[in-house]
């Protein structure tokens, strides 16, 4: 993701990084099977999932227009996150605020992820001058701060989820096409694929039926983790006065807004922000999960 | 978030007295932000326990001040803005000096001062014996140099004519100590221009200086109460009182030297750390604190200070007409009428602000009371919308001819209740079926909004030394950016007419056809800073919210 | 060696040119124009004013030409001069690196620390639940806004408790505290890289030799796991520069630091695109600068990446 996040790239980039990979050797597959951890971080994912889609189901109060006289009360049975400077419900603010977030931190890992995959993919399969070119591109990718490209793009545009997705996606790209570079490389060079090529497959085929496959378990692990990272970019990005404009209850602007208040109203800033926290964490789990489950 | 530039161009008067009339003050023993409303005169205490509150001036001692964000850019005739006109308003003297509980202006660095009959030639006696911080004589030539800088501006400098100084035609030395001015055409109002901190007046060798050069702190020399002492880029500018200062406005409660050896200017840009800031004694004065934090830090026993920017105008959406939606006045007042500011004020303001009657402030010389016209009345705006062939869609929007009836506001960060403000009003206009976009305190969005014209309504209060005129008036005007006929018609009356009721018959002229007629101002509060202040910390403000540190002490050194 | 040095060094040029050419295309996207924004910022401007300044700066050239005359200007060392402050670019930064620079500097080594510490203890903890819980918090850190920590710090440290104070004051809490905040953030990633290989490690036979010799847990991390994942930690170096930049910029801000923080947002803000340019050269040198020394200690810690390298297999810059 940008600068801002290591955690994603850092972790992605390094754990399938050729030579130094310690683990690239053992080839004896391992299927995906039933893993009860999994299901059980998956669970409060699928809550945030259902969030996004009927938020209606989970709070009956409006988002968007407050009750001005209910200004600043402190969590009750009533309102679970208090309620903020306009008198608006926060958690229903956290809830109709699902969907925007994870459609903005969906586009940046879907732009991260598709550059990435193209780039990487050349990269590993394009012959030595496919992979200089490809690999150059990413340290430039990578040189300049992602975080300085995002804000340069947010300037550039009205700061939407069209515009922060963009910006933070193209931040994106250098870790994911190091890690499809990475992967595909390894695959390639195991038994069963020299034999696919050794059988008459083509490239093509060769490419989708078994080196992307293969590859998928460390980049979907790494889009998971990228998720939550996208997360807190576009919540900096709105700490820094580059977020997108009111009455839109976009998670990392709810708790860039809320700081404001902190002094008295700490619940603004701290409960929605504890959501962010638990989300991050969640997709973290879920991205290692995905990489034992898929790793062989 | 930087530099919350865009804000008014500041042109601030200073002296005490004129703080007194336009600080309001709540103590502790107020509950909550209790505040007195303003008047005419004298000197105001509540409560008094304060030590600073009333009692003797005492001699010395550092005030820390914390204002909003850093700057740096200081370079003087652009102080359009708070961060800078607040820090050089100690820095720099004025020929002028406005004193509104006189309602005029009296001598300062100009001991006398006169204009012809039809206001296009100034004479100014230059007072004798005020030095610059750098040893030069501020004489006859030093103001020439700097007027001719203020009116023409200065090309190899890249510095820009000052706005306020349109017409400017030659400046002239007239024997040893006066300064005669000639503008084009006539303008009553150039006097006071002269008073203003963006006509403050440097030493002939920053004049001298290159663009970076009289952009640094460092580098301009001043006639005013404090110096330049050090700084340290974006965390601090400290300024060492001037030794010698006798030069102070006339009338000024303290005529010398100030009472404190140094200011420390600090920068709080997060909101919610000015309150706690005052409270836990790390600064003695913090501008921009807001409404939330108002009761908190009253009832700990420190002060929040309101300071009345009489000279600035009300707040307001400046509204432009470029993208046509807004062509219509109708459309206009039924916004207008579409905006409930006393839920505004319950919601998001405190009792330290005051609604607008006008686009001038209630205490402004001319300000005529038009509340009766700006009630909030959803049905009548619902009403003129639908005359005006706005009907509302299937999802509550209006739309003419298929367009829809969707408009943006931006502004500047540099209010803490701006934006909250917007988001209310976004609200209320959804009622009667209008989408606001609201881009306030989006300082990105302001840069290149400022300039565009289809961006309907700029979010702001702007001083108005030079009258309503230079804001309205020009072709481009970032308030408008329209030239309207009738209202150019009447500020150049209001220029040409003599200082008085004839004048301010023009000025009423001109709030109606602004904010009722053209509805090409909407207005909201009247314009305040709203400051907080240790207890020990006695601070007065000028009528243009800049703090009057000259005057300033702490009540323990 | 010497060819595989230069090949190297020029890789590192073409980075950087690169990054500059690549900004210098993405601040023509930006809307308006630096200079209008400039003279606009107060008050109605005329044209002619702003034409006069346009030309002044080259903006009023052809792109290709205003590129290829920068280009020109930087390779004598001119790197432009700020819009907004009039002062050379060079200044202006430099004016303010030094303070990032302490900042990052000092928060690079506390993540070291940090990260060394929570992969130790999950390591060599007692037992299997606490390891398991130790091992979750480089996930944990990395989720927690680095803006909101710090607010909340200085919310409970300074308003609360008065102990530090809201501005830099040269005393070792105000350093301290915002260090901590961006160390907190950058050990994460190294935390998780470092766990990784050092768990890698206890899977090779080898350790379970060891501990039937006898030897010590502690010995065996120190002496073995470690050493044999300093080489994957050593590459994560390369992309904290961007991770330190990037917190840098947050942490100044919540500290109110002088610091490339406030460049870097002032330079957008504003559209000062010189400053921007400036920047973008400075990062990507540091990049570069880093990477490649990373690369040239790798082998050092790890002889297999040189005969690699040499093979030209796979010299990815930041890898």
């Amino acid at each position: 993701m940008t600068s801002l996040l290591p955690p994603a790239s850092a972790a992605g980039g390094a754990l399938a990084s050729g030579p130094t990979d310690l683990s690239a050797a053992p080839a004896r597959r391992r299927r995906p099977g039933f893993r009860p951890a999994l299901v059980l971080t998956l669970l409060p994912v699928l809550l945030i999932a259902a969030w996004a889609l009927f938020p209606g189901l989970f709070t009956g109060q409006d988002p968007i227009s407050g009750i001005p006289q209910e200004k600043f009360q402190a969590p009750t049975a009533g309102h679970w996150f208090g309620t903020d400077h306009l008198g608006r419900d926060v958690f229903a603010r956290v809830v109709h605020g699902t969907s925007q977030t994870f459609l903005t931190a969906g586009l940046a890992v879907l732009i991260g992820l598709a550059a990435g995959t193209l780039i990487g993919v050349l990269a590993a399969t394009g012959g030595r001058a496919a992979d200089a070119v490809s690999m150059r591109l990413v340290d430039v990718l990578l040189a300049v701060p992602g975080f300085l490209i995002a804000l340069i793009i947010v300037t550039a545009s009205a700061p939407g989820p069209v515009s922060l997705g963009l910006g933070v996606g193209i931040a994106a790209i250098a870790s994911f096409a190091r890690v499809v570079r990475a992967e595909v490389l390894r695959v390639r060079n195991l038994e069963f694929v020299e034999a696919a090529f050794l059988t008459g497959g083509t490239y093509w085929t060769v490419l989708r039926r078994h080196l992307l496959p293969n590859a998928a378990g460390p980049v979907l692990s790494l889009v998971a983790v990228d998720l939550g990272a996208a997360i807190l970019v576009v919540s900096s990005l709105g700490f820094l006065g580059f977020g997108a404009p009111p009455p839109e209850p976009e998670w990392g602007l709810l708790i860039a807004e809320g700081r404001q208040y902190l002094g008295t109203a700490w619940w603004m800033t701290t409960l929605p922000g504890l959501v962010i926290v638990a989300t991050v964490v969640l997709l973290a789990a879920v991205g290692r999960q995905l990489l034992t489950s898929f790793r062989f | 978030m930087l530099d919350s530039a865009r804000s008014p161009r500041i042109h601030a008067a200073r002296t005490s007295r004129a703080s007194r009339a336009s600080v309001r003050i709540s103590t502790l023993l107020v509950m909550g932000a209790l505040t007195l409303s303003a008047c005419a005169s004298g000197p105001q205490n509540a409560g008094g326990t304060s030590p600073a509150a009333s009692g003797e001036a005492v001699d010395g001692g550092t005030l820390v001040y914390a204002e909003v964000t850093p700057i740096n850019n200081w370079q003087t005739q652009a102080a359009r803005f708070y961060e800078k006109s607040n820090v050089l308003n100690s820095v720099l003297d004025r020929l002028a000096y406005f004193d509104p509980d006189k309602g005029e202006l009296v001598p300062w660095i100009a001991s006398a001062f006169s204009a012809n009959a039809d206001s296009t030639e100034f004479t100014f006696t230059i007072r004798p014996g005020v030095t610059f911080s750098d040893g030069a004589p501020l004489d006859a030539a030093a103001v020439k140099a700097n007027l001719d800088s203020f009116g023409l501006g200065v090309p190899a400098a890249q510095i820009q004519p000052n706005v306020d100084f349109a017409g400017y035609q030659s400046s002239e030395v007239i024997g040893t100590d006066q300064v005669l001015v000639t503008l084009g055409a006539p303008n009553s109002n150039f006097l006071r221009a002269t008073s203003s901190v963006t006509a403050g007046l440097v030493s002939p060798a920053t004049l001298q200086k290159d663009a970076a050069g009289q952009s640094a702190i460092s580098s301009i020399s001043g006639s005013g109460p404090f110096v330049y002492e050090s700084e340290k880029p974006d965390e601090e500018v400290v300024l060492a009182k001037r030794e010698g200062y006798a030069w102070a406005p006339e009338g000024a409660e303290n005529p010398g030297e100030a009472h404190l050896d140094k200011v420390v200017i600090k920068y709080l840009p997060e909101v919610a750390h000015r309150a706690g800031a005052v409270q836990s004694g790390q600064v003695d004065l913090v501008r921009g604190l807001q409404p939330v934090d108002e009761a908190a830090l009253a009832s700990s026993g420190n002060q929040v200070l309101a300071a009345d920017g009489v000279d600035l105008t009300a707040n307001m959406a400046a509204v432009r007409t470029g993208s046509g939606k807004l062509a219509d006045p109708a459309v206009r007042q039924a916004l207008q009428a579409g905006i409930d500011r006393q839920t505004i004020k319950d919601t998001v303001l405190s009792e330290s602000y005051t609604l607008a009657g006008s686009v001038l402030n209630h205490q402004a010389p001319g300000f005529v009371d038009l509340s009766a016209d700006l009630a909030y009345n959803p049905e009548k705006a619902r009403q003129l919308l639908d005359d005006a062939g706005w009907t509302e869609g299937s999802d509550g929007i209006r739309a003419k001819d298929g367009e829809k009836l969707e408009v943006t506001v931006t502004s500047s960060n540099n209010s803490v209740v701006i934006k909250p403000a917007f988001e209310l009003i976004e609200q209320q206009w959804r009622q009667i079926g209008v989408q606001l976009n609201n881009r306030a305190g989006d300082n990105t969005f302001l840069t290149t909004a400022m300039p565009d014209p289809k961006v309907e309504f700029f979010g702001t209060r702007q001083f108005i030394y030079g009258g309503l005129g230079p804001i309205f008036e020009p072709a481009n005007n970032t308030m408008t950016h329209t030239s309207d006929p009738d209202l150019n018609a009447l500020f150049a009356a209001e220029r040409a007419a003599a200082p008085g009721p004839e004048r301010d018959k023009f000025l009423a002229a001109e709030q109606q056809a602004l904010v009722v007629d053209k509805a090409l101002s909407l207005v909201l509060w009247d314009e305040v800073q709203v400051y907080g202040a240790h207890r020990n910390t006695h601070i007065e403000f000028t009528s243009g919210t800049a703090p009057i540190f000259q005057g300033a002490w702490k009540a323990d050194g | 060696m010497a060819r595989y040095l230069l090949h190297r060094f020029g890789q590192a040029l073409l980075v950087v040119w690169l990054a500059y050419t690549l900004i210098f295309l993405a601040v023509q996207l930006l809307p308006s124009d630096p200079v209008t924004i400039f003279l606009t910022s107060d008050s109605a401007v005329d044209q002619a004013a702003i034409d006069t300044m346009k030309a002044q700066y080259g903006y009023d050239q052809p792109l290709l030409l205003q590129y290829l005359s920068q280009l020109g200007a930087l390779l004598q060392g001119d790197v432009g001069y700020s819009l907004t402050s009039g002062e050379a670019v060079t200044e202006r930064i430099g004016g303010a690196i030094g303070s990032t620079l302490a900042l990052a500097a000092s928060a690079l080594a506390a993540a070291v620390v940090i990260a060394l510490a929570v992969v130790a203890a999950a390591t060599l903890a007692p037992s299997p639940v606490l390891r398991r819980a130790l091992a979750n918090l480089p996930p944990l850190f990395s989720a927690v806004p680095v803006f909101w920590l710090g607010l909340v710090l200085l919310e409970l440290l300074s308003i609360r408790l008065g102990v530090l104070s809201l501005f830099p004051d040269g005393s070792f809490l105000s350093l301290a505290v915002p260090v901590l905040v961006l160390a907190v953030h950058v050990s994460a990633p190294m935390a998780q890289v470092l766990l990784k290989s050092v768990e890698q490690v206890y899977r090779q036979p080898f350790i379970d030799v060891l501990r039937a010799k006898g030897a010590s847990p502690v010995w065996i991390f120190c002496r073995h796991a470690l050493q044999n994942a300093a080489g994957p930690a050593l590459s994560i170096l390369g992309i904290t520069v961007g991770t330190l930049f990037a917190g840098s910029v947050i942490t100044e801000t919540v500290f109110a630091r002088a610091g490339l923080g406030s460049v870097v947002l002032q330079a957008v803000t504003t559209q000062d695109v010189p400053l921007v340019q400036g920047l973008v050269l400075l990062t990507a040198t540091v990049f570069v600068a880093v990477n490649l020394l990373v690369d040239l200690l790798h082998p050092l810690l790890d002889p297999r990446i040189l005969k690699d390298a040499r093979q030209g297999s796979a010299p990815a810059l930041a890898s």
